[in-house]
Formats: C-alpha cells, structure tokens, sequence
C-alpha cells in the first residue's frame, strides 16, 4: 500500500538502494555468515529509535525509517567480531543522534559516527575497504545511481562533485605525475566503498549544507580531505575519519548561510521530521 | 654483458616504498618464478618484510632490484635462515583430516584421525651476479650506501628519473625488459631508493651456504602495501604469492581488492589422499576464476600467541610458530606484542587483473579460519554387513559418496580425476537395493564428468555462492528479523 507520504519520502528509495546493495553482499560475496549481525543491527536501530521517541513524546514514527537507512549503513560497512556489538554501534548511532543537535541538526551522520568510535575505541570492529571487488560493481552503480536519481533529495550535486573531485586527483597524482597506466586510476574508482560513500553517507541531507553552492563546496572539501588522508596519509579508511571530523561543522555553515531546513517529507509539514 | 635475463618477480612493496624484487639473471635465462613468499609483519607504522626467494640457477648470476620508500641503514637489513618460511608453510597450508567410520556390526567404536601435510611450499633460493660496483655518472643514479649483509652485497640507490635507472641497471651489466622503464617511473616518482642485492661469493662460500637465504629489511612508513606491478614487467602469465603476514590485532587484509576465503570445511572421496597437493591445486584454480580471477585468497588466519590458550589449529599440519619463528620474522621487534595474530593469504596475479598494487590494512578481524578438507573412511566390514545396522550403513555410504563426488566437481570445476566405481564400490554387499536407485541413474555413469556435474575448466562460471543450503538457522533467522523490520518501517504512519 503505497501512499502519498511513501511517494514523497526519499528515504524509502535510500532504503531501497542500501538494500539492494546488502542483498548483492549476500548473495554474491558470502556475506550471508554475517546474517546475525545485520539482523542485530537494524533490529536494535528499530527498537533504540522507537524507544527514543516514544521516550521524548514525539509522534513522528515515520522517523523509523531513518533508524532503518542508519541500521543498513551499520551493515553495509561496519564489520565486528561478535554479533552482539551491533547493538552497541546501533545505541551509539541512535543516541548520539538525540543527544548530540545544534539548532535541530545532527552533528554527525549516525552510522558514522558509530562506526568511527568503534573501530577507533574497541579492538573488536573493523572496516573492510577491498570488500567489494570489482566484477560486482557496475550493477551496483546503476542501482545506487537510480536511487540517487530518484531520491528526490536533491542532493545528487554532493555525490557527484565528491566523486569528479576525487576523480580529477587522483589522475593528477597517479596518471599523471606518477606515469602509472589508465588502469590504476580506474581500479581507484571501481570500489563499492568509495561510491558507497559518495551515494549514501556524504548525500545525507542532515548532516550537509543547505545552501547549494556551499555544498558543492563542500563536497569538494571532503574529497580533497579523503584523497590526502588515503593516499598521502596512507590510511585506506580515510572516508570514516574525514567524515566524522568535518559534519560537525555544517550546522555553523547552515546557521551562516541562510537557507531552508531539510524535511524528509515533502508536502507535508510534520512538527519533527528531522530525527 | 652479453644477454642479461631479467626475471622480474615482485617481492613486495610499497608505492612511495616498492618491494618488489626483480630477480636480474644473465644470459636471457629462461627461469621461470611463478611462486613466491613474503613475510609482513606490521604493527603500527612499523614493517618488517622477509622475502623468500626462488630462484633456481647459478647464484653468481643472480641479481634482485627492489624499491624501498625510505633509506635503510645497515641494522635495517638482515638476512635469516630460511626455515622460517618452510616452517610457517608447513604450519598454515590447507589441510587434510581423515577420518574412519564405526564399525556397525558388532565392533567398537574405532575413531582416526590423521593429519596429512598438504602441500608445503618450496623455498625459493635467490642467486646472484658477478661483482661490478658502479661510478656515478649521467645516470642521475646516487649510490646512497653500500652494505654486505651475510652473503649479499647490497646497494642504495636513489634515482632521479627511470630512464636513468634504466641505463645504469643496464651499463651495469643488468638486461632490463622494455617495459621496465615505465614501471620503476611511478615508483621514482614516489621518491622511493632502489636496493640492488647480489651474492658476494667469497662471503658466501665463508658461510657455507649452499642456497640464498632471504633477505628481511625493516622500517617505519605508514604504508602497507606489495608493488606487484614490477614483477609484472616481464611476465606475461600469472604468477602466484603467498603472504604470511603477522598483526598484534587481528587479520591482516587486502584493502584494494576483495578477501576471499579459498572453500574449507568440504567431505571429499578418499581416493584423493595420495593426489591431496593436485586436488588442492585444482579447487584454487576453480576458486580463482570463479572470482573473476582478481581475488586475494584467505587459506588461513588464526591466533598463535603463546600465551593464549586455545588450539593453535585444528588439526595441526605442521607445529605452530614459537617465539623463536617470531623473532626471526620479527614479531615484537618494535616492543613487546601482547597477541599474535597470522594470516596466510594466496594470490595469484597477472597484468590484466592486478592493474593496481596490493594494499594491506590490519584490521581486528579475529575470526579463524583454516582451508581444511576431510576424508571419511569407511568402516572395514570386520563385523560383516549383514545386521540391519550394517545394510542401513552401506545404503548411506553410498549416498554420502555420491555426495562426496558432487563436492569433487563443485570444488574443482571438473578438473580433478574422477573414479569410476567410488560411489558404487559397496554396493555389493547391500542385499536388497533401493528402488529409486534404479529409477533416477546408472550409477557407473554418475562418475562421469562429461555426463553429470561435470564443467570442463573453461565453463566455470562465477560462483553465485547462495548455497542457500549451507546457511545456518542462524543466517535464516536473521533474514526473517530483518523483513520483519523492514516491513514494519515501511508501514509506519
């Protein structure tokens, strides 16, 4: 039963691409023996949001479908070693969501802010960049793209100047200065980590810009950050960690420049949508 | 210098710092290195690379190039005693259990199990080239220091750019392959040195060394990685790597391409004892392209802290590595290392499909795992066949073996021989046979790899691994939970 809300709420196509993007993992790459986990995470994600809000009285239960995009991005990226510990990634995720707003903005993307201090403060989380492969890739690319199309978000700019910015970089330092083959560059971009960021982590509409251009701005900030950190710092997981340093910023960009608040939904004006 | 061969084989490396070793042999020869092994260990910045060499021929013309992304001083390089790798190989190579069924008529129980060695790697042995030391010239090639180290006579070079280096390596009596030029280019360009490494002969005969030993340096640079590129340059076909890497945190990884466990766990005929190293040759080659060919192996990882408790492997093939492997290979180098974690990974790799270097990532990935196959033995018939007990054994028998056969063909994509007979071989005993044995196939035939179950090589198409029926209540339910969520989501008001 589709309604007119589910039409305009573009986080059910976000679900739908992270989705799609967990079934492949699944299906193709063996990712079934991590089952348990997923199950953990987005079950607990459900429950610790539908906790909060009923805790803080807030009638917006459609704020459960941010719970979900943040529980698939647990699954999609953070790997542990005991199941169990996705529900403390969901509890950090959702928590700090609460607990952590300026203005009525997050400081940082849930998932990513729980996956950065568990893989930095636990011995038992980790993130795997080489996951994906790369035969696997371009159906991926033309589901994320879709969704990103459809999303309504509009929020497409972020994903594409993000990537063009890495894209010209890294042909400027490996093709072009360091001599090596077209190959090299293209095997940069042909992991599902790095357009799995672009396509749903540095997207999310509450945790960048509103003003247009300050976003491409931005987008182009972060890809430079990401590119020095992973290649010139030579850490592989460099997206985590410029992330998570550079969101809590956008709130005093959004304060200074003036633009209108994100809402989830469209059309409609809900008294809290932006949980 | 007439005909230098080059054998370009790549140890390892790093961009800003390449390890790989290019194996300088004269006389074009037709050495042909399509295995090698590296020990990384790594704990923070700090590395350590032991490269075990191959190469098969006189020493004296034998030569290795090896870029490294920072200066070494002398204490940085060492050579050790190639035990080391034979003994971690040993240790970590896919295994074989066997194992013996009971008895059903009227024997106790009469459990085996039996470890058998898989495979374990040969060592490679480096070889040298004749002494030439080199006078700076136009090449823009610094000689940055000179070391002998046991029976190596080592020199660093910096390079200012390829072409230089080029000729230096070649007025130098090195042949370079024409493509090398433009590989060692992005390695100058990360401001790596250039090791060259020869065996100085006297020292060697000193020693009483009859083989080259490998050499390990030891540094500390943020980046972890393998240049496979280099050792491309001159090979056109696919060479294989095996890594032994050892972490204080967990598995070590590969960070730019994707980790793939080789299959374990798998019940396979019993005739495959003897031809256990062909079989396993196989079921990696089946691996490696159902993968797309550009895949980095997992065949084992566990924890081997001596002072943690549990089984170092299960079953062992080879004793695990003590403090005294530890040491060579340089774990604790850096400080004390309150765990140890190794993981053994395969890679095998060619131009087309490694465009890119390998890079390594420590994670705190602490799973274990082992590439272990079993046999089961079937009960010797002391007590006879005839109790019910005993018919009902061989009925199974015969459908496990059946079982057994379709593992084989799955597991080698045909490539393994298969024996006529296997499945059937008891069936002589059961009295009465099973009515739908006649109805569904000829048991001779089933064997057949042509008729059932059977791809020829070329036809192994990526393994869409669902195996659904593998999964485990646990996977099944997980599923349910999250529909069940999502279903939920997505119906909220």
């Amino acid at each position: 039963m589709v309604q007119i809300n589910q039409i305009n709420d573009s986080r059910i196509f976000q679900i739908a691409g992270q989705s799609i993007f967990l079934l492949v993992g699944i299906l193709f790459l063996g990712w079934h023996t991590e089952l348990p986990s997923f199950a953990i995470s987005i079950f607990s994600c459900y429950l610790f949001q539908s906790w909060a809000i009923q805790y803080l009285g807030l009638q917006d239960s459609l704020s459960l479908r941010s719970s979900l995009i943040t529980s698939l991005g647990l699954c999609l990226l953070l790997r542990v070693n005991h199941p169990l510990l996705m529900v403390t990634a969901a509890a950090l995720a959702i928590g700090q969501k609460f607990i952590f707003r300026w203005r009525g903005y997050h400081l940082w993307n849930p998932a990513n802010f729980a996956i950065a201090i568990l893989v930095a403060f636990s011995n038992e989380a980790w993130v795997s960049p080489g996951q994906w492969g790369h035969f696997i890739l371009l159906p991926l690319l033309i589901f994320g793209i879709g969704t990103l199309v459809l999303r309504q978000a509009k929020r497409w700019d972020t994903a594409w100047v993000y990537i063009i910015t890495m894209a010209l970089l890294s042909f400027v330092r490996f093709v072009y200065y360091q001599g090596w083959e077209l190959e090299v560059w293209w095997h940069q971009f042909n992991q599902g980590t790095i357009w799995l960021y672009a396509l749903f982590m540095i997207t999310d509409p509450m945790t960048s810009p509103q003003h247009a251009i300050a976003r491409r701005v931005w987008a182009v900030l972060l890809g430079v950050l990401v590119f020095y950190v992973q290649h010139l710092l030579f850490i592989p997981t460099a997206a985590v960690w410029v992330l998570f340093f550079m969101t809590p910023w956008v709130p005093l960009i959004n304060a200074t420049l003036k633009s209108t608040q994100w809402h989830w939904v469209s059309n409609r004006n809900f008294k809290s949508n932006t949980i | 210098m007439n005909g230098l061969g080059m054998m370009l084989y790549c140890v390892m490396s790093i961009n800003a710092f390449g390890f790989c070793g290019f194996y300088v042999a004269k006389a074009d020869a037709t050495l042909f290195n399509n295995r090698s092994e590296v020990i990384l260990v790594r704990n923070g910045d700090f590395t350590v690379i032991t490269m075990g060499s191959d190469f098969k021929g006189d020493v004296r013309e034998f030569a290795m190039v090896v870029p490294v992304p920072v200066g070494l001083g002398r204490s940085d390089i060492s050579v050790v005693d190639k035990g080391i790798f034979s003994r971690l190989d040993a240790y970590s190579s896919p295994r074989l259990a066997e194992y013996y069924d009971q008895e059903p008529c009227g024997r106790e129980m009469n459990i085996i199990e039996e470890n058998l060695d898989a495979m374990p790697s040969s060592m490679r042995v480096p070889a040298t080239n004749d002494e030439r030391l080199l006078e700076k010239k136009n090449y823009g090639v610094t000689i940055e220091a000179q070391y002998t180290v046991g029976e190596y006579d080592i020199l660093l070079l910096s390079a200012l750019e390829s072409n230089g280096l080029k000729l230096w390596l070649m007025d130098n009596g090195y042949k370079i392959p024409a493509k090398a030029e433009r590989v060692l280019a992005p390695y100058i360009k990360s401001n790596m040195k250039f090791f060259v490494v020869k065996v100085n002969l006297a020292e060697m005969k000193k020693g009483g060394y009859d083989e080259l030993r490998p050499i390990q340096i030891r540094f500390n640079h943020p980046k972890f990685m393998l240049p496979l590129r280099l050792g491309m340059a001159n090979s056109s076909g696919t060479q294989d790597m095996i890594v032994y890497a050892f972490s204080p945190n967990g598995r070590v990884e590969c960070s730019n391409y994707r980790n793939v466990k080789v299959p374990t766990d798998r019940n396979i005929p019993v005739y495959i004892k003897n031809d256990f190293g062909v079989f396993y040759k196989d079921v990696f080659e089946t691996a490696w392209q159902r993968e797309g060919k550009n895949a980095v192996f997992l065949e084992y990882a566990w924890n081997v802290s001596p002072s943690w408790g549990g089984v170092k492997c299960d079953p062992c093939v080879g004793p695990p590595p003590m403090n005294y492997d530890f040491n060579l290979a340089g774990v604790g180098q850096n400080g004390a290392w309150s765990n140890v974690f190794f993981t053994r990974m395969h890679v095998r790799y060619d131009e087309s499909h490694f465009p890119a270097d390998l890079n390594f990532l420590s994670t705190s990935n602490q799973e274990q795992f082992q590439a272990r196959y079993v046999l089961q033995n079937p009960a010797a018939g002391y007590g006879g066949w005839d109790c019910t007990e005993g018919q009902q054994y061989l009925v199974n028998l015969h459908d496990r073996r059946k079982q057994e056969m379709d593992e084989l063909a799955h597991l080698t994509g045909g490539r393994f021989a298969y024996r006529l007979g296997y499945i059937t071989e008891y069936d002589q005993w059961i009295k009465e046979l099973p009515m739908e044995w006649n109805e569904k196939e000829k048991q001779e035939d089933y064997a057949l790899p042509t008729k059932k179950g059977g791809l020829m090589p070329e036809q192994v198409l990526p393994d869409v691994s669902v195996e659904i029926s593998r999964w485990t209540w646990k996977e099944i339910l997980g599923i349910a939970m999250m529909l069940l969520v999502m279903v939920r989501v997505y119906r909220a008001k």
